[in-house]
């Protein structure tokens, strides 16, 4: 499907065998790891939490625990990356809707109000790499939009198409410095009941890639961890979340980048 | 399933038609000097015109990847396939391949070369060994061929 979705992809990728995304974010990954050190252990956690959380989600297309060590194992598709790096497309849909406070009340459900959003396409116009997506661009105004930093978010939700881009969005949005994220991941736990909850549905890398309907995946999992209706995944006191979108990959780089920070009204 | 077809229009034919020709052929912008990455149908910075001018062939590894799995099963015979971004002498970030039985010791920061008619795609590869070689390898072919 790829490979027909964009024409410089079509026309300039598809007639090198270029393996899809899973080629072109492994050349992410390799440069990542060459300029800052980043390892297949410190990115390996990123899988292994998401599945955890996937466990916990009956919608979750993957059902079995993965061990840090069946994910460094897995085989190589296009490397760095190995099996469980890649994200799996699949059916699937995602729906919200945007209702009235005083409506959302009047059923018992507490609203949940856009404090702030921002958005870069071709952030790097010139540029054939996703290593600067351009979620930098937005990152400050948005949080000063919403006034708050990113200490302030209870649940994170991130485009989860390959754990490099996990690890790149962290940095781009200020929960650790350019380049650090693999020692950030090392640190950090990213576990529903840990340091930083992210992808607390399991994300797209265990639930699946519905296409390019994936993104909303984070969107309806904030809400849901705003409602309090999250069930066993539920992250306690879940009052502001930040869910991050990505992608229309092109040639080599992914053009779009969009976030936004929701918070609990009572 | 049909082999997948490379449906471009005729802009980039130079591009095509170069590597056929042993010619790595690239665009540069008439008005602002811009070199895009890949072909493109006016220049991306100015959308000034774009003339396509013979390059040097040479550039370096920024990055790369081996892959095990390809996105078509018509590729699967030049398994594994050695994807990089090539930063050529002019600038452009080119992706592509690398053809040669060294591929798999591509490194950033190597020197890549164009590898004329000698690889398996209709777009540009590139190969770790430097022009001389290739020009006496080629050489050596023709040379079988006519006797």
């Amino acid at each position: 499907m790829l490979d027909q979705f964009v024409p410089a992809m079509r026309d300039y990728l598809g007639p090198h065998g270029f393996g899809g995304a899973n080629g072109l974010f492994a050349l992410i990954q390799t440069e990542h790891a060459h300029r800052y050190g980043t390892t297949r252990e410190q990115l390996g956690q990123v899988a292994v939490t998401f599945r955890d959380h996937a466990l916990l989600n009956p919608n979750a297309l993957f059902k079995k625990p993965l061990a840090l060590e069946q994910h460094l194992n897995a085989r190589p598709i296009a490397e760095p990356l190995h099996l469980y790096d890649c994200v799996m497309p699949c059916s699937g849909a995602e729906a919200v809707l945007v209702v009235d406070a005083d409506l959302a009340r009047s059923l018992g459900r507490p609203p949940v109000r856009m404090l702030g959003m921002g958005e870069r396409h071709n952030a790097h116009p010139e540029s054939s790499s996703s290593l600067e997506p351009g979620f930098d661009q937005f990152a400050d105004q948005l949080f000063s939009q919403a006034g708050l930093g990113p200490d302030d978010i209870d649940v994170v939700e991130l485009y989860d198409d390959y754990p490099i881009m996990v690890a790149i969005q962290l940095e781009q949005y200020g929960f650790c410095k350019t380049g650090e994220s693999g020692r950030y991941l090392e640190q950090t736990s990213l576990s529903i009941h840990g340091d930083l909850p992210t992808n607390t549905g399991g994300g797209q890398l265990s639930c699946g890639q519905s296409g390019a309907g994936g993104g909303m995946i984070g969107v309806v999992e904030a809400i849901q961890q705003l409602q309090h209706e999250a069930d066993e995944r539920q992250v306690s006191h879940a009052r502001r979340a930040l869910v991050s979108g990505f992608g229309l990959v092109s040639y080599g780089k992914g053009l779009s980048t969009a976030g936004m920070i929701i918070e609990r009204a009572e | 399933m049909n082999e997948p077809s490379n449906p471009t229009g005729t802009f980039d034919a130079p591009l095509l038609d170069g590597v056929t020709a042993g010619t790595l052929r690239l665009q540069r912008c008439a008005s602002c000097g811009h070199i895009p990455n890949y072909p493109r149908i006016a220049c991306p910075r100015c959308f000034q015109p774009l003339e396509w001018f013979n390059a040097s062939g040479t550039g370096t590894i920024q990055t790369h990847s081996i892959l095990q799995r390809t996105h078509s099963h018509h590729y699967n015979e030049h398994l594994p396939i050695v994807l990089t971004r090539i930063k050529l002498q002019e600038g452009a970030e080119m992706i592509s391949t690398l053809i040669g039985a060294n591929r798999l010791d591509v490194k950033i920061g190597a020197r890549a070369h164009f590898a004329g008619a000698h690889g398996w795609s209709t777009l540009p590869q590139f190969s770790l060994n430097s022009d001389v070689e290739l020009l006496i390898r080629d050489h050596r072919a023709k040379h079988r061929h006519s006797r």
